[in-house]
């Protein structure tokens, strides 16, 4: 007879009997049956299965969070901060420009991103939508709306599920900026989709911050519709344990998609990148450069997938994987992979792993700056080049400096 | 007459990398106010001489001093003999991405004025006092602004170097083939900052293999050296009479002056 993974605590979670009932009910199934990922999966292959075992001790966050939006309108711009916290979740207080979708809206959204695939099992996005009852999703529709800050912040040993779903009406620009902070022992399980329609530009940071044994489980959906533009720039710092997946879609091809992400771990930290971007239709580009700073013994894994369909003719797309390694007990696991079957396409893709340079190191010093100095002045400097295309103004978001400046004291 | 004082003084040196011997008893008297020339074919051992009196952490010295005033360098971290005032022109100048050069220069200035009792300079102060110094080697203000020597072109990355000099207020630099990849232009520009920056209380040590830098800077002395060793030393017509005769002629160790 086959096992059913963790009945107790599937049980234990509270249901939900709105929106997300029929959801919840098929994940918590799929949870049952399949559980823990198989080390026989290639996508789980490198994942120190512990970590996520951890994750079903954990009792569930049940506070109704709530997302809160509140408008700040300053000189620059105006921002939308959105807070989950005790509120109920459509009782959010939105504001011009943004309109909370329906309950038929968010069903046609979770059951066109939930069709679930019999040989693929994702269990980032099922965990959350086992145990998720919170939500929040909205469209924005209007020129006014520029900023949205998205915070996410937990400070005891719980598991904290969050899912947004944000769609991007045609011929827009906002900058989606989410810091996701987790300290003492929590765990966050994190699902976002954006929808972004024809014509326009959606600038997206997941700036994402753990200590004291804190975990992160983050799924990010995006598709892009036609002649729009994407741009996401992810940073994990701090957590023992945090897998984000990306998974971008240009629905039609011709749509533009950036992708950077930026790993810095120490100790026995184990963080992990898996990227997938799809091309459906024609004359596609994406950008990715992916980078990781390992110390001590952490462990950074990344795994990039570039899909090039046959429909996906003149296709431009470039992955990158850039590794700093600070200490010769660390680890990094990369494979930037490409799938083509499109035959007039521009494709490459590359991975590198080194150390800091002893010249580089001898020539500051020789300028009077001492190793600790030229060390950081180095580390800095290759973290620069993902931090510097910050696809966000730091100086517009004061928790985005804030955050910053923690990576820069490593 | 006041007799000059001595700045540095390299005592019977030997040292090498990985094992391999370049430097083989090398001895050498710097006082201040004086320009020195180090002539010597490639693999004579010049710029493993800069390296090693810098610090370069891959050269091992078995045995011998270096003694920059009174003080024996040889056991100090290169950071630390910068900051005493020991500057090393590079041959060929790192490239660091990433790295601003204003903001590398700024950390590295602060680090000698501590060490000269000067206050530190903030952003705005260190900005005054670079403008000021850009003049000398005739650079641009937008060089400040990328990283330290990323896409310089030869010419570019040498007069940073000297930049970096004037900045730092060294008693003595030491700079190894500054000419190498010049024109004749950029080649009068660097040895004017160069001419400049030198002083009655400070010396200047130039490696190159050529004469024409010496025409733009005119040294007090000349040394020739062949492995490893100082074999001669004479004064500006000996750097004439090398580029006539080429290095054959100095071949023959009984030459050797010690």
């Amino acid at each position: 007879m086959k096992k059913i993974f963790y009945p107790e605590w599937i049980n234990s979670i509270p249901s939900n009997d709105g929106v997300l009932e029929e959801t919840q009910k098929l994940a918590r199934e799929e949870l049952k049956q399949n559980g823990i990922p198989k080390k026989s999966s290639e996508e789980w292959r490198l994942t120190n299965s512990a970590f996520i075992k951890e994750f079903f001790n954990l009792p569930l966050n049940s506070n109704n969070t709530k997302l809160k939006l509140n408008r700040i309108d300053n000189l620059r711009r105006s921002l939308v901060k959105l807070e989950f916290n005790n509120d109920s979740i459509f009782e959010a207080n939105l504001c011009n420009g943004i309109e909370k979708l329906s309950e038929e809206e968010i069903k046609l959204c979770l059951s066109e991103n939930s069709i679930r695939r019999k040989d693929f099992y994702d269990f980032n996005k099922t965990i959350n939508e086992a145990s998720n009852n919170r939500l929040i999703g909205f469209k924005i529709n209007s020129k006014e709306i520029k900023s949205l800050e998205i915070d996410i912040k937990a400070e005891v040993s719980e598991l904290v599920p969050t899912r947004v779903i944000i769609i991007v009406e045609e011929g827009l620009e906002v900058d989606i900026l989410e810091i996701i902070e987790g300290s003492r022992g929590a765990s966050h399980s994190h699902l976002i989709e954006i929808y972004i329609k024809d014509f326009s530009t959606v600038n997206h940071a997941i700036v994402s911050i753990g200590k004291d044994s804190a975990k992160l489980m983050a799924s990010i959906l995006v598709n892009q519709e036609k002649q729009s533009n994407y741009s996401l720039t992810c940073i994990q710092k701090g957590w023992t344990f945090s897998r984000l997946e990306q998974k971008v879609i240009q629905l039609n091809g011709n749509a533009k998609t950036n992708i950077q992400g930026l790993q810095i771990a120490n100790n026995q930290q184990e963080l992990a990148t898996h990227s997938r971007v799809r091309f459906n239709g024609p004359n596609g580009y994406l950008k990715q450069i992916q980078k990781s700073i390992l110390d001590d013994e952490s462990h950074s894994i990344f795994n990039g997938m570039i899909e090039v369909p046959k429909i996906a003719q003149r296709t431009e797309a470039s992955q990158l994987s850039k590794n700093l390694l600070l200490s010769s007990k660390a680890k990094v696991d990369t494979s930037p992979q490409l799938k083509i079957i499109a035959d007039d396409v521009k494709c490459n893709h590359g991975a590198t792993i080194s150390q800091l340079s002893n010249e580089e190191l001898f020539y500051l010093q020789s300028r009077g700056i001492n190793i600790k100095k030229a060390n950081q002045l180095l580390i800095n400097a290759f973290c620069n080049e993902i931090l510097d295309n910050l696809p966000i103004q730091e100086s517009t978001w004061s928790l985005l400096s804030k955050a910053l400046e923690n990576i820069k004291s490593q | 007459m006041n007799q000059k004082k001595l700045i540095l003084e390299i005592k019977d040196l030997y040292a090498g990398i990985e094992g391999k011997d370049i430097l083989n008893g090398v001895n050498l008297k710097i006082h201040e106010g004086e320009i020195h020339a180090i002539m010597g074919r490639n693999g004579s051992g010049k710029s493993t001489l800069s390296k090693v009196i810098a610090g370069h952490p891959e050269y091992t010295i078995s045995s011998g001093e270096i003694i920059f005033k009174d003080k024996d360098l040889t056991q100090l971290e290169p950071e630390d003999r910068s900051n005493q005032g020991v500057f090393l022109g590079f041959q060929y100048p790192i490239e660091i991405a990433g790295v601003k050069n204003i903001d590398f220069l700024r950390v590295a200035v602060n680090a000698r004025r501590k060490i000269l009792l000067k206050n530190e300079l903030d952003t705005f102060e260190f900005e005054d006092l670079v403008e000021e110094n850009l003049r000398i080697v005739k650079m641009e203000k937008d060089f400040l602004e990328r990283g330290v020597n990323e896409g310089f072109s030869g010419g570019e990355k040498k007069r940073n170097e000297i930049l970096q000099m004037a900045l730092l207020e060294p008693i003595i630099s030491i700079l190894d083939e500054t000419d190498s990849g010049l024109d004749i232009d950029a080649l009068r520009i660097v040895a004017a900052g160069i001419n400049k920056l030198h002083s009655d209380q400070k010396a200047t040590v130039l490696i190159t293999h050529y004469q024409r830098l010496l025409n733009e800077i005119k040294p007090d002395f000349v040394h020739i050296m062949k492995d490893g060793e100082i074999i001669k030393t004479g004064n500006k017509q000996l750097a004439i009479e090398l580029e006539r005769e080429g290095y054959e002629n100095f071949q023959n160790p009984l030459d050797k002056n010690k």
